[in-house]
C-alpha cells in the first residue's frame, strides 16, 4: 500500500546567524491512507511546521516530502496549488472559512477553483455538508453560524470531492469539550473512508482518537505510539466514552 | 474561467462586506470622474457653435454697399454662381439714449441655411409692415415687451415677438419682415458650397468671403462644428485623465491598505488551493469593482449636476445649450478609464500580495519592514526633482507656464509622499519614547504595521493634497488691496464696451454722457471725475452692426517670439489724469512714449503693421489691470501720429464703495448707454476654497475606518 504521507528526514531551519532557528530535525513520518496520526509536543516543537510543510505551504530545508508518492522538491507553486485543491485539505484552529461565501460557497470552493461548474460544484459541497448534518446551513454566511458549526464546515471543505490527506492545525483548540469532541469524531469518520489525517493537538484525550501519536520536542521526533494492528481495532470500547 | 468566476465572485461580496474601508478611494474617484464628466458636457456645450454666424452654410459673403441696386447685383451675381443662397439684411439705426445703433435684419425665418441662427422665443414672426420682433436685450433697452409699440427708424413698429440667434446669445437685433423692410446697408449671404467653388468666385460679385472654420476640405460640412467640440472635450479629459492618474496612486495606497488587512484571507485562499493569479486576480477584481462603482456613481453624479447647472452656463457661454445633447462616446471613455484606473491601481497591491508565502499570509504577520531609508531616498530626490520642475515650468512673472514641466513636478511630488511616508512612520514611532503608554503602543504599532499604515498615511496625505492645493492656488490668486482689476473706491464708465474698441460718438452725446457720470458721482462722497482718452491709429478702423469703432494702442509683452499678451490699454497721460495718479507733468521725460510699471520687452499692440517699441519711463504705480496705470505721453501720440479719443471716465471716492452705489452705477451706465467695471471682489475664488476645505474636512475625518 501507498503512503499517503511520506516525509524523509524532513528540516527546516528560519533566519540565519544568531537568529537562527530550527524548527525540524530529520523528522521522519509515514501517514497512509485510512490512518489518523496525532502530534504532540510543547509550544514551538515544530508541530504547525510539519504540518505546513506536509502541506506543501512551506519550502522545506532538507529531506523530501511525498504526497501521494508525488515529491513536492520540483513541484512549481501552482503544481502545490493544484495538488492542494485536489488532495489535501486543511483545518486550522480560528479563521477557516472566508467571509462573503456562504457555507456551501466555501466548502464547494477547492471544487470551483479546479475548474468544476459552479452548479456541480455546489452540488458536492451540498453533499459535503448533508454528510456532517449541515445541510440546513448551506446558505449561512460564517458570521451567522457558532465556532463549531464553522469548525465541521471547515472539515467538509477538507474533504470535498477527492481529497485524500486531511491537515488539521488545534482544529478544537478553540472549541468547547462537546464540540471538540464532535470535530474529532469527524475527523475520525473521514479517516474509515480512507483519508490519511494528521492533527495537531495539545490535548491528549483528543489525540487518543487516532491511530497513533508522534511526539516532536525542538523540532525532533522523540517518540510515537506503535502501528494498531488494524482498524477493527478501532472500534474497542475506550473507557470513559 | 469557473475558478476566475468563483473568485471575483468573493470579491465582489469581500466588496460588499467591507466597502467603508475603501471609502477614500470610492469618494475621490467618483468626485474625479464627476468633476471629469461635468467638465467634458461642459466644455463639449461651452465651445460656441459656427452655426451662430453660418447657420448650416459653408460659406459666408458680407456684402457692403451704400447704393440698393449695387447691392442687388451682387446678390444676383452671387445667386446666379452658387445657385441656392440665404440672404440677410442689415440695416443701423440709431436708438435714443444710446451710443450703440440697433441693427434691423431681415432674415427668413425658414431660409435655405439661416435657420439655426434664429428661433422665435415669444409672440409670433413679424409678417407685416409697422411689425417688428426684438431680442430680450433690445426689448429691456427699448423698455418693450410682446404688444408693446417702439419707435425705429422713424416709425412706431409694433412688437410681435422676441426672437434671437440661439448660436449667439449676444447677436442683439431687432427683426423685421423683409417684404415690408427699408433698403438694408449691409447683406451677409450664406452659400453652401466646395472650397474649390468658392474660391472660384468672380472678382465682380465682390464682398469678404468667409469660409466656415471646420470646412477646410473639398467635402461639404455637415452641421455644427462637431469636431470643435469634440476636440475640446477630448482635451477636458486628456486633462482630467492627469488628476485620474493622481488618484490612482492615491488608489494604489489605499489598496495596499486594502491587500494588508485581507492578508489572512488570501492565505486560506492560497491553502484551499489558489495560484498565484487568482490571489492577483482577486484584488484586481476589487480594483475594477471600486472603479466601476466610481464610474457609474460619479458619471450620475455628473450628469445629474450637468443637467441641474447646465442651462445656468448659457449666459456664460453665450449660446443657447441643449443639456441633452452630449459626448456619449467620450462620457463612455472617462467610465471605462475610471475602470482601468482602479484596475491599473489594483495591479501593484495584486502583484506584492500575491508573493508573500502562505504560512507568512496566514499567519498575517506584518511583513518584514524593508529599510526606509532607500524609499526616503528616493523621496527626496523626487521632491527635489519635483520642485525643480515646478520651480522651472512657472514663469511668474511672465505669467505663463510649461505644461509638461508642470505635470511633471507635480506627478514627482505626488510619487514622492508614498516613498517618504514610512520614514514619516518610523520617525513618529522613534519619537514616541517618552509619550504615555497609550500613544506609544499606537505609534511602535503603526511603525510595525509599516507596510499598510505607510500606504494609509500616503493615500489620505494625497488625498488631503488636492484640496489643500486647491485652497493654496485660490488663496495665492487672491488679490490683495493693491492687485485686482480696480481699488475698492474706484469705478471705470466706459463708452461702448470693455474691449479696446471705442466707438466715436456725436460731441453732443459726449456731453451727455458726461452729465450722466457727474450726475452719478454727485451721489458719492468728495469724488474725483477724471475724462479718460485713448491713443487710435486714424488708420485703424472696424465696422460693427453699421457703426465704426476704433482699436485703442494697447501696450503688450512679448512673452514669446510670435505671441505678444496684453498688459493694459494706453491712456493719453493729460495733466488732470497724472495729477490724480500723484505724478508731477515736468518730471516726464520729453523722449518717452509710455509711463508704466509694467516690466518685460514691451511692445505696442492692437495695431495693425508692426510697430516698433516704445521708449518707456517707468513709473511707480498699484498694479490695477484695468484703471489708467499705462499711459501713452503727448510726444509719444504725435511721435506715432496717433490721435486721441474719448474712452470713458475713472470715478474715485474718497471711501469704499457699497453694493447699493455699484449697483446705482450699473444702472446709471446701463440706462445711458455705457459699460461700467467695479473691484472684482472674486467672490467664485471664496467659493472654491470654501468647498475645498469642506471637502478636506470630511476626507480627514470619516473617510478612514
Amino acid at each position: 500500500m501507498t503512503a499517503m504521507l511520506e516525509l524523509r528526514r524532513v528540516s527546516k531551519v528560519y533566519g540565519s546567524g544568531p537568529s537562527r532557528v530550527q524548527a525540524l530535525c530529520e523528522v521522519d513520518l509515514t501517514v497512509d491512507g485510512g490512518e489518523l496520526v496525532a502530534v504532540m509536543g510543547p509550544s514551538g516543537s515544530g508541530k504547525s511546521t510539519l504540518l505546513t510543510i506536509a502541506g506543501s505551504l512551506e519550502e522545506l530545508s532538507a529531506g523530501e516530502v511525498l504526497v501521494d508518492g508525488s515529491a513536492l522538491a520540483g513541484m512549481t507553486r501552482n503544481q502545490r496549488a493544484r495538488l492542494r485543491r485536489r488532495l489535501i485539505g486543511y483545518v486550522f484552529q480560528d479563521f477557516n472559512l472566508l467571509a462573503g461565501l456562504t457555507a456551501v460557497e466555501n466548502v464547494a470552493l477547492p471544487l470551483e477553483l479546479d475548474g468544476l461548474g459552479q452548479h456541480a460544484a455546489r452540488a458536492a459541497g451540498v453533499a459535503a455538508l448533508d454528510e456532517l448534518g449541515l445541510a440546513d446551513q448551506a446558505d449561512r454566511f460564517p458570521d451567522e453560524l457558532s465556532g463549531g458549526e464553522r469548525q465541521r464546515i471547515a472539515i467538509a471543505r477538507a474533504v470535498v470531492g477527492d481529497r485524500r490527506l486531511l491537515l488539521a492545525d488545534e482544529p478544537t483548540g478553540a472549541l468547547d469539550s462537546v464540540n471538540g469532541e464532535a470535530v474529532m469524531r469527524l475527523l475520525r469518520a473521514a479517516c474509515k473512508r480512507g483519508v490519511a489525517g494528521v492533527v495537531v493537538t495539545h490535548d491528549a484525550q483528543l489525540a487518543s482518537w487516532a491511530d497513533r501519536v508522534v511526539f516532536l520536542r525542538d523540532g525532533r521526533a522523540v517518540d510515537q505510539t506503535a502501528r494498531p494492528p488494524g482498524p477493527e481495532s478501532l472500534l474497542a470500547p475506550r473507557p470513559g466514552r | 474561467m469557473t475558478a476566475r468566476r468563483a473568485v471575483v465572485r468573493w470579491a465582489w461580496r469581500l466588496f460588499r462586506r467591507e466597502w467603508r474601508q475603501q471609502l477614500l478611494v470610492l469618494a475621490l474617484l467618483t468626485l474625479a470622474v464627476a468633476a471629469t464628466i461635468f467638465g467634458v458636457s461642459a466644455t463639449y456645450n461651452l465651445v460656441p457653435s459656427a452655426d451662430a454666424r453660418f447657420g448650416t452654410a459653408t460659406h459666408r459673403l458680407e456684402l457692403d454697399r451704400a447704393d440698393r441696386r449695387g447691392l442687388d447685383a451682387q446678390v444676383a451675381a452671387v445667386r446666379a454662381w452658387f445657385g441656392t443662397v440665404d440672404v440677410i439684411g442689415r440695416r443701423a439705426v440709431p436708438v435714443p439714449g444710446s451710443v450703440e445703433p440697433l441693427e434691423l435684419r431681415t432674415q427668413d425665418p425658414q431660409g435655405a441655411y439661416g435657420r439655426p441662427m434664429l428661433a422665435l422665443r415669444a409672440g409670433r414672426w413679424p409678417s407685416a409692415a409697422g411689425e417688428v420682433a426684438v431680442t430680450d436685450a433690445v426689448a429691456a433697452t427699448l423698455q418693450t415687451q410682446v404688444g408693446g409699440t417702439v419707435a425705429l427708424d422713424r416709425r412706431a413698429r409694433t412688437v410681435v415677438g422676441v426672437v434671437e440667434n440661439p448660436g449667439d446669445l449676444e447677436d442683439e437685433f431687432a427683426l423685421v419682415a423683409r417684404a415690408h423692410a427699408d433698403p438694408p446697408t449691409a447683406v451677409t449671404v450664406l452659400v453652401r458650397a466646395t472650397a474649390e467653388r468658392a474660391a472660384a468666385l468672380p472678382a465682380d460679385a465682390g464682398g469678404r468671403l468667409e469660409a466656415r472654420p471646420a470646412c477646410h476640405g473639398a467635402v461639404l460640412c455637415a452641421t455644427a462644428t462637431q469636431s470643435e467640440r469634440a476636440t475640446a472635450a477630448a482635451g477636458a479629459l486628456a486633462l482630467a485623465t492627469v488628476v485620474l492618474l493622481l488618484v490612482a496612486l492615491i488608489a494604489a495606497a489605499g489598496f495596499v491598505v486594502v491587500a494588508q488587512r485581507r492578508l489572512r484571507q488570501l492565505g486560506m485562499l492560497a491553502a484551499v488551493g489558489a495560484t498565484s493569479r487568482h490571489l492577483r486576480l482577486v484584488l484586481l477584481a476589487n480594483g475594477a469593482t471600486v472603479g466601476a462603482v466610481a464610474a457609474v456613481a460619479g458619471t450620475a453624479t455628473g450628469l445629474v449636476a450637468w443637467l441641474a447647472v447646465g442651462g445656468r452656463l448659457e449666459p456664460l457661454a453665450g449660446h443657447r445649450i441643449d443639456r441633452l445633447q452630449l459626448p456619449w462616446w467620450l462620457i463612455g471613455a472617462t467610465m471605462v478609464l475610471a475602470v482601468v484606473t482602479a484596475t491599473a491601481a489594483a495591479w501593484w497591491p495584486a502583484r506584492t500580495v500575491a508573493r508573500i508565502p502562505v504560512t507568512v499570509a496566514l499567519s498575517a504577520r506584518p511583513p518584514r519592514p524593508k529599510p526606509a531609508h532607500r524609499s526616503a531616498l528616493a523621496a527626496g530626490l523626487l521632491l527635489v526633482i519635483g520642485v525643480a520642475s515646478l520651480a522651472a515650468g512657472i514663469d511668474s512673472v511672465h505669467d505663463r507656464a510649461n505644461p509638461l514641466l508642470v505635470i511633471a513636478g507635480t506627478m514627482a511630488i505626488v510619487l514622492a509622499i508614498p516613498l517618504g511616508s514610512p520614514l514619516a512612520i518610523r520617525a513618529a514611532a522613534a519619537a514616541a519614547g517618552r509619550s504615555p503608554v497609550g500613544i506609544r503602543l499606537a505609534l511602535r504599532d503603526l511603525a510595525r504595521h509599516r507596510a499598510r499604515s505607510g500606504a494609509a498615511l500616503a493615500a489620505i496625505s494625497l488625498g488631503l493634497a488636492i484640496p489643500i492645493a486647491i485652497v493654496i492656488a485660490a488663496t495665492a490668486a487672491e488679490h490683495t488691496a493693491g492687485e485686482g482689476n480696480l481699488s475698492d473706491r474706484q469705478l471705470l464708465f466706459r463708452i461702448g464696451d470693455a474691449e479696446p474698441l471705442v466707438p466715436e460718438p456725436p460731441p453732443a452725446e459726449l456731453e451727455r454722457l458726461g452729465s450722466e457720470v457727474d450726475w452719478f458721482a454727485a451721489t458719492l462722497d468728495q469724488p474725483a471725475v477724471i475724462a479718460l482718452q485713448v491713443a487710435v491709429n486714424p488708420a485703424d478702423r472696424e465696422g460693427r452692426n453699421g457703426q465704426i469703432l476704433r482699436p485703442a494702442v494697447v501696450l503688450g509683452r512679448q512673452v514669446s517670439e510670435h505671441t505678444v499678451r496684453d498688459v493694459g490699454v494706453l491712456y493719453l497721460a493729460t495733466p488732470e489724469l497724472l495729477g490724480s495718479l500723484g505724478l508731477d507733468p515736468a518730471t516726464i521725460d520729453p523722449r518717452a512714449d509710455v509711463l508704466t510699471g509694467q516690466t518685460g520687452e514691451l511692445r505696442f499692440a492692437n495695431l495693425s503693421g508692426p510697430g516698433t517699441p516704445p521708449t518707456v519711463q517707468p513709473i511707480q504705480l498699484p498694479a490695477y489691470t484695468s484703471a489708467p496705470t499705462s499711459l501713452v505721453t503727448s510726444n509719444g501720440l504725435r511721435r506715432h501720429g496717433w490721435q486721441p479719443r474719448p474712452a470713458g471716465w475713472l470715478v474715485a471716492a474718497r471711501t469704499p464703495l457699497t453694493g447699493a452705489q455699484v449697483a446705482r452705477a450699473r444702472q446709471v451706465a446701463a440706462d445711458a448707454g455705457m459699460t461700467v467695471e467695479a473691484r472684482d471682489h472674486q467672490a467664485q475664488l471664496t467659493a472654491i476654497r470654501t468647498g475645498a476645505t469642506a471637502t478636506g474636512l470630511l476626507l480627514a475625518l470619516g473617510s478612514w475606518p
